[in-house]
């Protein structure tokens, strides 16, 4: 399985007061954090982040808010209120970013979501808001774990009541993309396998197995992944393995994601035919790779 | 919004630090006062100071590293407590404390600051710094960098009336980064080239 999904959902709210002037400061211009900026409330917090498996994949999401999201501060605040001193109400709230025109979603303040305005036009009144401007952004990816191979011997067929051996070549994998323009890892490791040998049998091994060379067993040998088939016939076999996942953002290092990844393999075929069908089609003296040869 | 090169390069930094096991233990021992153990791969781990034999250093050890960061940042707090503002005498003597990235955002926020009426109140602290790299820089200039919790529990920002222009939940104790730099080769004196704030595991809290 070879796809790469990317989902990407910005929101943005620029919430203003009327009074302040287009060409001032807004608490977006500011990119430095200093001690200073972020007594003021101005330096964006550290992204939120998590993991969570979905299906054969991971999405990884990270949250970031910059700017103040509080009520009743922000820029000249005496300015909002009415003559009976009541509590401000900002009388915009929100427009979109001329930046970003692409944006849909707007998060507003305790996390209601306003319709999208033009930039320079009306917008919603909103008494949610804080005056400030606050920029708020989601970024969520899709980190796939890809099917492994899958191997059987004899390839493609076995013998009635002999030990058929299946193995996998299984091992941790890393993907990796960019998250909120960060660096974003995804790693996937192996925990179990499950086998379907398509005649109503299964088993799970918590190892991958192997080929009977390696394992130092002769042909036909059992193993852990091994099976007998009982009848002839032509079977589908299917291996489902669970990946345990974590996540890696930025600089935060290796967090576990939550739930399992499942990922099934690409299905084959085995052909089990009874034994004196297969030794009397071969000869080991004129094809010493024949079967059981 | 974030600075992407800027953390781009802390990244890659931080990077080269958990790549270097040893240091931490060779750190530890520097340090006079006990700090924070790191909780996990992705917190504070400090690099060796790697002194090219070609530079003579500036500073020492890190302990000599240490005790100028700590001179230089809690002069810098204690300037920007006292500086009114832009206009004082005393703005430039604060912003010469500062270049680049820092001084960028120092001066955006006050300009912000002033255009909004507010004022700082209260004395800001910072507390468990360590140094978290000390080297000689190509223009052989010496850069430090420090992990450190900066304190925002005994400050506001008010407005003109007086009123608290903050959010009251916003966090009071912050872990950052602070990049120090010398302004030449031969000089010991730091300045603040920028101060992120740690998006690794919080050892502030």
């Amino acid at each position: 399985m070879v796809r790469f999904k990317l989902l990407l959902v910005i929101g943005v709210v620029a919430a203003m007061m009327f009074s302040v002037v287009p060409s001032s400061p807004s608490r977006a211009d500011i990119s430095a954090c200093t001690a200073e900026n972020r007594k003021m409330g101005l330096c964006p917090d550290a992204p939120e982040t998590g993991g969570k498996a979905n299906g054969g994949s991971v999405d990884v999401t990270a949250d970031t808010t910059t700017g103040s999201s509080g009520t009743g501060t922000g820029s000249h605040p005496r300015r909002g209120r009415s003559a009976s001193d009541t509590p401000a109400t900002p009388t915009v709230c929100a427009n979109g970013d001329p930046a970003k025109p692409g944006i849909k979603t707007i998060p507003c303040g305790n996390g209601s979501f306003l319709p999208l305005a033009r930039p320079n036009t009306p917008t919603t009144p909103c008494t949610a808001c804080s005056p400030s401007t606050i920029v708020s952004i989601t970024d969520l990816q899709n980190f796939p774990a890809y099917a492994a191979p899958t191997n059987m011997e004899p390839n493609g067929w076995t013998i009635v009541g002999l030990p058929t051996n299946f193995w996998a070549n299984a091992s941790a994998q890393i993907q990796e993309g960019l998250l909120l323009g960060q660096p974003a890892q995804v790693m996937f490791t192996p925990i179990g396998y499950h086998w379907d040998y398509g005649d109503n049998s299964t088993t799970s091994t918590p190892t991958s197995g192997s080929n009977w060379t390696t394992l130092n067993l002769t042909e036909f040998s059992n193993t852990t992944t091994s099976h007998k088939y009982a009848a002839k016939g032509t079977y589908t076999v299917t291996l489902t393995i669970d990946y345990r996942a974590d996540y890696s953002f930025g600089d935060q290092g290796w967090r576990p994601v939550e739930g399992i990844v499942t990922v099934p393999s690409t299905p084959f075929t085995v052909v089990a035919a009874n034994e004196s069908t297969v030794l009397v089609a071969e000869d080991c003296n004129t094809n010493p790779r024949g079967p059981g040869c | 919004m974030r600075n992407p090169s800027r953390r781009r390069r802390v990244h890659g930094f931080v990077l080269a630090a958990i790549a270097l096991p040893f240091a931490l233990g060779t750190l530890s021992g520097c340090m006079g006062a006990p700090v924070p153990e790191p909780s996990d791969t992705a917190a504070r781990i400090a690099k060796a100071t790697g002194a090219p034999t070609e530079t003579p250093p500036v500073f020492a050890s890190n302990v000599e590293a240490l005790a100028a960061a700590k001179a230089a940042y809690g002069n810098y707090l204690s300037l920007g407590d006292a500086v009114p503002s832009m206009r004082s005498e005393s703005w430039d003597g604060y912003l010469d404390l500062t270049t680049g990235v820092e001084r960028e955002g120092l001066i955006r926020g006050r300009e912000l600051m002033e255009e909004n009426g507010w004022a700082f109140t209260g004395v800001t602290r910072f507390d468990s710094m360590t140094i978290q790299s000390s080297r000689a820089l190509p223009d052989s200039t010496w850069e430090i960098r420090a992990y450190l919790c900066l304190d925002l529990s005994s400050t506001d920002t008010v407005n003109k009336a007086g009123e608290s222009v903050v959010k009251s939940d916003r966090p009071v104790r912050s872990p950052m980064v602070v990049v120090f730099v010398t302004p030449d080769k031969n000089s010991r004196q730091l300045l603040i080239s920028e101060s992120p704030i740690w998006s690794g595991s919080n050892f502030c809290s």
